[in-house]
């Protein structure tokens, strides 16, 4: 039989490397477990609605950081402390001031948040203090914390009387956009509601010390007629309400030393009136003026009514009204204030765009020292001279068919118009009115001549040829003044403002001839 | 023939040696104790049993011992669900499967991946000590034992295939998808070791005490 061959022998067999790195690969796997591991904390909670042991996690701005392992119901049986492992960079970070909270899904008129735990399940969320003192036990809050005052942008403080529906994460708008938000609201003891609002820093140049703030309330109705404007903001304003603000040019901006509380107004129109000044007016007849009533100067609205009382006498009515704040050097002691309400009379109907809109007040100013409370006048002043043009006054027996804005005309074509009558001084005659306007100030000299022209002139009888003459048809109806100027030489100097003239009662014939060549100043295009 | 009737029986006895390869017969009398001997017609390595078969399956069972703790501990598969992530040990899917009613899948994959390696660990540790310390009792069972081992060995890698077929079946990106954990590695360690435990143990070393 053969023999084997002899080979030569190794040394240890090297099997033994094999339970060596099983050792190895089981020695390191427990020290990495170790050395992960992080730190336990507790977290005080009110429930654990859709809290899950090991599944659970603690984020910090969309990074978990901790997971939940246990929860334990504490001895009074209100609260459960929810015991939370924490990863290990994270444990350097927990201080006193750390702050946690559930995040659960929440859906109201106000807000729509946290819907991502619909599908994950709740989770905490964790606002890392800056504290020094660390802690290991926290109670959770309520709902996510306001942001803190140190995030970076311009905190104000608005403060209001009434109530808001302002809530955390409201928007803040400038110009319908978004360019902060509400960061708390508190009820203060006196009964107001200071609300703290962040404006973000790329935004804060546009507020200043102008800048009024108010709520929005999402439709806005103006109803002037006949004009009628709706305004709806979107329905995600209407929704979470918000408060807007405009700035106003001029102020200053806002820095470390202006004040940064502001007041909360209710709504744009309280908002815009803030600057107005308050004026206070008496009216000792009813002119059937109401809440809201213009108030004008030379046609444009200066401002408005604001309320209409009884006084306590019950004969006197008390109003209330916004003059807007530009024009406050209309407001002085003379300054004459009278209510313009709708008039029929045979000549036909004045002031009818009161009838649409309701009845106004006009004004002209005076001079005199500032003031802020008003006789309304019952009716329109004697004279409102015009400051273009020529203002004449006439003398005449009687008033006639003449008054207001009555046509002055010259060869039957209007250049001028009434502007107010009155009694002369010593009841002798009255006191006519006008104003010549611009183009035609040179047609009148010193020995101008002026005449009635309402109506028909019978002149003669029944023995003599009969002249009837007339004039115009609107003359006949409305009354008017015409004038005739001399001429050459006979015409004298011009006039000066204010000049007295008489009114005759019929033109003399030779008037009717006089046909001087005179130079009109020009003319509005027609 | 040689008529070595001494009272041994066993061929190791009789100085007798046999090629495991071809099958040749050797005399190995006056060979020097733990040479490396090679047979003279096929030169593969001839012995009267497994060169160092001890050692080396007490080596490689005992790495199979400490790796089955990470693939008991650490978890072998992670779900994907919707951005959520759910990792899950051996123990929990089977757990979930009987939860669900789906008692059969539970059975085989707790046999599968818990029983089989525990038994093959634990079959092994016997025989490898009864060798040590000389036991004589229950030898056929012993070697019954070592046969069953020997056979099921490669079903442990069972609970292996599911996962890796899982991993590339249910893969829907961001809705749900399943990878492979860190325990997969060390189960396939674990099998991968007490089947070479088993293969490097020389069963007739059972009978030699």
């Amino acid at each position: 039989m053969e023999r084997p061959v002899i080979k030569e022998k190794k040394g240890i067999s090297p099997i033994w490397i094999l339970p060596l790195v099983a050792l190895l690969i089981g020695s390191w796997l427990l020290y990495k477990d170790f050395e992960e591991s992080g730190v336990m904390i507790t977290v005080r909670i009110k429930d654990a609605n859709g809290l899950t042991i090991d599944k659970t996690q603690v984020m910090f701005k969309g990074l978990p950081v901790g997971t939940l392992r246990g929860f334990k119901v504490t001895p009074d049986l209100q609260h459960i402390d929810a015991r939370i492992e924490m990863t290990k960079e994270a444990e350097d970070e927990l201080t006193k001031d750390t702050k946690f909270w559930v995040v659960r899904p929440e859906v109201s008129m106000n807000r729509i948040t946290g819907l991502d735990t619909l599908v994950s399940g709740s989770y905490f969320e964790v606002q890392l203090g800056t504290g020094t003192e660390q802690s290991h036990f926290f109670t959770a809050l309520d709902e996510a914390p306001p942001l803190s005052k140190h995030v970076p942008g311009l905190h104000l403080t608005l403060q209001s009387l009434t109530a808001t529906s302002l809530s955390p994460s409201s928007p803040v708008l400038f110009k319908k956009v978004e360019v902060g938000e509400v960061i708390s609201k508190t009820l203060e003891e006196d009964g107001s509601i200071t609300t703290r609002i962040i404006i973000y820093p790329q935004f804060m140049a546009h507020v200043s010390t102008n800048s009024r703030f108010y709520l929005n309330s999402g439709i806005y109705l103006q109803a002037n007629l006949p004009k009628i404007s709706l305004q709806i903001d979107p329905i995600k304003t209407i929704i979470k309400g918000g408060v807007s603000f405009d700035t106003a040019p001029g102020g200053k901006a806002i820095d470390d030393n202006t004040a940064k509380t502001f007041p909360l107004y209710k709504d744009r129109q309280t908002a815009q009136q803030a600057d107005d000044i308050e004026i206070e007016l008496t009216f000792s007849v009813d002119h059937g003026l109401e809440a809201g009533a213009d108030i004008r100067y030379q046609g444009v609205k200066i401002g408005s009514v604001t309320t209409v009382e009884l006084e306590d006498d019950f004969k006197t009515v008390r109003a209330k009204a916004h003059i807007y704040k530009s024009l406050n050097r209309l407001l002085r002691d003379d300054t004459y204030i009278w209510a313009v309400s709708p008039r029929f009379s045979l000549a036909g109907v004045s002031n009818f765009d009161t009838i649409m809109k309701g009845s106004y007040l006009n004004l002209i100013p005076g001079n005199g020292k500032p003031t802020k409370s008003f006789q309304v006048r019952d009716s329109r002043p004697v004279n409102q001279p015009l400051s273009k043009g020529l203002n004449l006054i006439l003398e005449t027996d009687r008033l006639g068919s003449l008054g207001y804005d009555k046509p002055v005309y010259y060869r039957q074509v209007q250049v001028g118009h009434t502007t107010g009558y009155e009694l002369s001084a010593t009841g002798q005659n009255v006191l006519i009115y006008l104003n010549i306007h611009e183009p035609y100030v040179n047609l009148i000299r010193e020995n101008t001549r002026f005449w009635n022209m309402s109506g028909l002139r019978i002149k003669g009888g029944l023995m003599t040829s009969m002249k009837i003459t007339t004039e115009s048809m609107a003359a006949i109806l409305d009354g008017g003044i015409s004038f005739s100027t001399p001429e050459k030489e006979d015409m004298g100097n011009r006039v000066a403002n204010d000049h007295h003239f008489t009114l005759h009662s019929d033109p003399d014939d030779a008037w009717l001839n006089w046909s001087p060549a005179l130079e009109l100043g020009e003319l509005p295009d027609k | 023939m040689a008529n070595k009737s001494a009272s041994r029986d066993t061929a190791m006895a009789a100085g007798l040696m046999r090629c495991h390869d071809c099958g040749k017969l050797v005399r190995a009398d006056n060979a020097p104790q733990d040479a490396l001997l090679a047979c003279p017609r096929c030169d593969a390595s001839i012995h009267y049993r497994k060169f160092d078969a001890i050692p080396r399956s007490w080596a490689l069972i005992i790495t199979a011992a400490i790796l089955l703790f990470p693939a008991n501990l650490l978890p072998i598969m992670r779900v994907d669900f919707l951005g959520s992530q759910k990792y899950s040990t051996i123990m929990d899917g089977i757990l979930y499967f009987f939860h669900s009613g789906e008692y059969g899948i539970g059975l085989i994959i707790f046999i599968a991946s818990i029983l089989v390696p525990l038994f093959k660990i634990i079959g092994m540790t016997l025989i490898l000590l009864s060798i040590r310390f000389k036991w004589k009792t229950w030898l056929r069972h012993k070697a019954v034992m070592f046969r069953f081992i020997q056979f099921v060995g490669r079903w442990s890698m069972l609970d292996i295939f599911i996962i890796a077929l899982m991993s590339s079946l249910v893969d829907f990106g961001t809705f749900t998808s399943t990878q492979a954990g860190p325990a997969a590695t060390y189960l396939t360690a674990v099998v991968i070791c007490s089947m070479f435990a088993a293969i490097t143990f020389d069963s007739r070393l059972l009978w030699d005490a």
